[in-house]
């Protein structure tokens, strides 16, 4: 008999062994990694979410208040409210979000920023200002 | 050197020796295999010991069920879940039951180190292998915890839930118990009631818009001071969708800490109370003779002093100096006018139809569980038609009253309120028609004519065209209505040339001060809270300004209804309920 298919049996299954092994270690070290990534995942979550009640409650109405008056800005007022069409260059304002320098009958020169605002469905409605 | 040359020098020529050879072999590759299997098994065994050492893997699953995040209409954030950590110990690894004691105290500032080592002894005694020492400590007192290295105490990781503006729209959002079940509002709702079904969402975004809440608070607090009321509450709805953009109920408290609020300031008296709310009533009930068809607006009534119906007598605070249209009892508020005006409408059939189809005779169906039912009679005699005409003896929520109103001056059909906001473009599907449009457009200019000439100019806002309805109603005691106890209030709309907002406000008992006059009159009292908010929220809102056009249309339409004799310009002639039963 020969022992040569012995031998190489012997060999195969030596090697076999060696690759499951290390599979098998790579694989749970795999595992360790991923279970640490979760947790490490689930924390930062955790702080999201304090963080997030923290900046709300930075942005309390009466913390705004106090804060507005301090940066002197003054409430929204209706007879600050101008129509576009009733601007000077009424054509250059095609879209909202841009901002334009105007004139102002007093000799004063402001900066102008148009936001989108809601206008209500109406026949005949003159524009209130630049739409969305 | 080839394997075959390897092979044939190693060939024995001795037949013994060849067998002795053939059996080495044999045993040796018995011992490779059995080697090899042991290290099979020693391999397969070596990662489990290790896993074993680790202790088993963390779970990154909260076990706790996290309630959805709550936000306004714009995202503001009004409640949320924050992890936290709560402090127990092991009685039985408690070697020293004062040294623990002492030390958890230090940690924890609340714990009492007496009280808590005798509580520690006692579970120890009975065996118990769980104590609590504190809930909710802060990160600080968990990482001085950790670096005392104490075994025996058992850190519990739990939730808890922050509302981050405190007392703001506390009413609604409610508030929950301390293993985070939710108590009363909305978190109550989720958990029992109508928003169950967004139990497990993320995030649940309500109709509200915090700019707008604040406003309405602000201003509400203001006249709830001022006129050192009893109670005080407002609301911001969209006409069009019934979105609640605001609910402000007063007094209030801090939803962090709902569960020692006092019951007067758990109640909200938006939803959770029925109230006769006096003159505000004449929307519905001039809204149902108009659309009955049998009564104009320029229609005059004769106004006598008194109107006696059976054994009562109904009466208004300031006579009428001489025939009134009907938009004149509506913008003067006549009760006898109106009770009149009913009855030349048909009487209670058509005001009870009217009622009826806006639902006034059922619960709200919003999604929060306190709402109350109204109170209305069984039987309709003529004194009930005619009290019932002018807010008296029917008693129903301000928000179903609100919604109502938002119907009849919104487009004429049926708006039903709600807290949730309402998908951005979805479409609108109106609901049943419960007002004609001739109705609709003269309400609105009746409600227009009330706040430029009638018991409501202080709620004029320059630039919008505002409309709206005074309200003061006696409230009711022992045996009959009691003296000098009224409710102010005031419902407005605007702009009227589009209607889009609908905001209410009611203040309980308010006292006469000298900003009102010396009286309570809704005009005085609630309508500047009404002016105010809406001149605050309008630019907010993107709301531009009405329509010059639409105004002097309604200033054409009142120049002609003008009576040749002019009113007396010396103020808005009020009129106040006087219904003795």
């Amino acid at each position: 008999m020969s022992w040569r298919p012995a031998v190489l049996t012997g060999i195969a299954a030596l090697l076999v062994a060696m690759g499951v092994f290390e599979l098998k270690h790579l694989v749970y070290e795999r595992e360790r990694e991923l279970a640490r990534l979760e947790r490490a995942i689930a924390q930062e979550k955790a702080r999201i979410r304090t963080l997030r009640a923290d900046l709300a409650w930075l942005r309390r109405p009466e913390r705004i208040v106090t804060q507005a008056q301090q940066l002197g800005l003054v409430p929204a007022r209706l007879d600050r409210f101008v129509r576009t069409e009733d601007l000077p260059d009424a054509t250059a304002l095609a879209f909202a979000g841009r901002s334009l320098t105007v004139e102002l009958a007093a000799g004063e020169a402001v900066e102008l920023r148009f936001k989108p605002i809601v206008v209500p469905e109406r026949p005949n409605a003159r524009s209130g200002g630049t739409r969305p | 050197m080839s394997w075959s040359a390897l092979d044939a020098s190693l060939e024995p020529t001795d037949p013994a020796l060849a067998r002795g050879r053939r059996r080495l072999v044999l045993v040796g590759a018995f011992f490779v295999l059995l080697f090899a299997g042991l290290g099979l098994r020693l391999l397969h065994l070596a990662p489990e010991e290790r896993t074993a050492e680790a202790g088993p893997p963390p779970s990154p699953v909260e076990p706790v069920r996290r309630r959805p995040d709550l936000v306004d209409r714009r995202g503001e954030l009004l409640a949320i879940d924050v992890p936290v950590r709560s402090l127990a110990v092991d009685p039985l690894l408690v070697s020293d039951p004062r040294r623990t004691a002492e030390r958890l105290a230090r940690i924890v500032d609340a714990a009492d180190p007496g009280v808590l080592e005798r509580r520690i002894v006692k579970a120890k005694a009975a065996g118990r292998r769980f104590e609590w020492v504190a809930h909710r400590v802060p990160p600080t007192a968990e990482r001085a915890v950790l670096d005392a290295g104490l075994p025996e105490v058992v850190l519990r990781s739990s939730e808890h839930r922050v509302y981050p503006k405190g007392q703001t729209a506390a009413h609604l959002l409610g508030f929950v118990d301390i293993d985070n079940r939710g108590l009363a509002g909305v978190e109550h709702a989720l958990d029992h009631g109508g928003l169950a079904a967004l139990r497990d969402s993320r995030e649940v975004a309500l109709s509200l818009d915090l700019r707008v809440q604040e406003a309405l608070r602000d201003e509400l607090a203001r006249a709830f001071r001022e006129f050192r009321a009893i109670g005080a509450c407002g609301l911001v709805m969209d006409v069009r969708t019934g979105e609640l953009l605001a609910l402000v109920s007063l007094p209030d408290f801090d939803a962090n800490r709902g569960g020692s609020a006092r019951p007067e300031q758990r109640k909200n008296r938006c939803t959770g109370g029925s109230y006769e709310l006096g003159s505000l009533f004449k929307v519905l009930s001039h809204a149902a003779a108009l659309d009955s068809g049998r009564v104009r607006v320029g229609q005059r009534f004769e106004i006598p002093p008194a109107l006696r119906i059976g054994r009562h007598t109904i009466r208004d605070v300031h006579p009428a100096p001489r025939p009134f249209t009907v938009a004149e009892i509506f913008s003067h508020s006549s009760n006898i006018g109106t009770a009149q005006m009913v009855f030349a409408a048909g009487g209670a059939e058509p005001l009870r139809a009217m009622l009826g189809r806006l639902g006034l005779f059922e619960r709200a169906p919003l999604e929060i569980l306190e709402i109350a039912r109204p109170q209305v009679q069984k039987s309709w005699p003529d004194v009930v038609t005619a009290t019932v005409s002018f807010g008296h003896g029917i008693a129903v929520s301000p928000l179903r009253f609100a919604e109502a109103v938002a119907s009849l001056a919104g487009d004429g059909t049926l708006v039903r309120a709600t807290l949730l906001k309402r998908p951005e473009g979805a479409a609108l599907e109106p609901g049943p028609r419960v007002a004609s449009r001739r109705t609709v457009e003269d309400l609105r200019w009746m409600m227009w004519l009330t706040v430029v000439d009638g018991t409501a100019k202080k709620a004029a806002v320059p630039g919008y065209l505002v409309g709206g309805k005074t309200g003061t109603a006696d409230k009711p005691g022992r045996g009959g209505y009691r003296r000098g106890a009224v409710l102010a209030s005031f419902v407005g709309v605007f702009p009227l040339d589009a209607p889009r907002y609908l905001v209410f406000a009611m203040v309980d008992e308010p006292k006469a001060t000298a900003a009102s006059g010396g009286t309570r009159y809704g005009g005085q009292v609630a309508a500047p809270v009404v002016g105010s908010v809406i001149a605050r929220i309008g630019p907010l809102l993107g709301v531009p300004p009405s329509d010059p056009a639409v105004e002097a249309r309604f200033r054409e339409r009142w120049a002609a209804m003008r009576p040749a004799v002019q009113l007396d310009p010396g103020g808005p002639r009020l009129a106040a309920v006087d219904a003795r039963r």
